[in-house]
């Protein structure tokens, strides 16, 4: 009792605060999913950019409590770096997404290989995979827009 | 919008682009807007494609050319991010892409696969042999 009165004087917080680090509490000791996007990467590293724009979007929409970007090649972190960083940040299960337009060997090949690699590396990890990008009709619409865009110059 | 619609590709797959451009001008185009299907102003976008569209002016003088931009930043990749997220593959089918690609390419002495083992069109050269010798 004594202890709780002194947190109390030292640390005042209102009920609804404490309601909500309980339950912040509980969301830490339950399965932490990851969100990894993993993208080509490029010798122009400016050009990542509005990609990175893009990941903070998804960080945004608070889906997923972890959200990591992995590079194929040219950048940092790596897949196999960011796989790492979402199981230190405590991810029982990662599900890896493609940012990619086309099923080339990268897609194809490349990215189940790393992610076959790190499930056999946490077997404990739940690792789980997504279709590249290039597969969502979603597309259509940006590439309409863009073309629009220019249309009547 | 444009009642021609085509695809032309910077590299390995087919028709390039310049062959494309020289279709649509057949076809009566006179204006043509190129929208890069590139998810990043990268080397294609930023050098490659403008030199493409340079060749392409100069064999079509009297066609206009007009370059969008690329794919870069949209909401809507979000969403198809996550969309892409929920509907995740169970490991048995990670690879199916790979499996399906046979389908949809064709043996291209240009691309980095042709002649080697992860080239799904082009026999391992120790299986062509092999053939070789049962004729």
């Amino acid at each position: 009792m004594s202890v709780t009165t002194n947190s109390a004087i030292t640390n005042p917080v209102s009920n609804d605060e404490q309601d909500s680090i309980i339950l912040n509490r509980a969301a830490d000791a339950s399965p932490k999913s990851a969100l990894l996007i993993m993208v080509h990467g490029t010798p122009r590293p400016v050009a990542n950019e509005e990609m990175f724009r893009v990941v903070q979007v998804v960080k945004a929409r608070g889906v997923y409590p972890i959200v990591e970007v992995g590079f194929m090649e040219c950048n940092a972190p790596s897949i196999p770096e960011s796989i790492e960083a979402c199981i230190a940040q405590g991810a029982t299960k990662v599900t890896a997404v493609p940012y990619f337009l086309h099923t080339g060997t990268h897609v194809a090949d490349d990215l189940p290989t790393l992610i076959e690699a790190a499930q056999e590396q946490y077997p404990e990890v739940e690792f789980a995979m997504g279709g590249y990008l290039g597969r969502s009709e979603l597309l259509t619409d940006i590439l309409e827009a863009r073309t629009r865009a220019v249309v009547g110059v | 919008m444009a009642p021609i619609v085509e695809v032309g590709y910077l590299n390995y797959s087919e028709p390039p682009f310049a062959e494309t451009v020289a279709n649509v001008v057949a076809q009566g185009a006179t204006r043509i807007f190129v929208t890069p299907y590139f998810l990043i102003p990268g080397k294609f976008v930023k050098v490659d494609l403008p030199r493409a569209i340079d060749a392409a002016q100069s064999a079509h003088p009297d066609v206009t050319f007009i370059l969008a931009e690329p794919i870069g930043y949209d909401e809507l990749l979000a969403d198809a991010l996550l969309k892409s997220a929920a509907s995740a593959l169970p490991h048995t089918e990670w690879r199916s892409d790979l499996v399906q690609a046979a389908q949809s390419c064709r043996a291209n002495p240009e691309c980095p696969l042709y002649g080697t083992p992860a080239c799904p069109r082009q026999p391992f050269p120790l299986l062509t042999i092999q053939t070789t010798g049962e004729a």
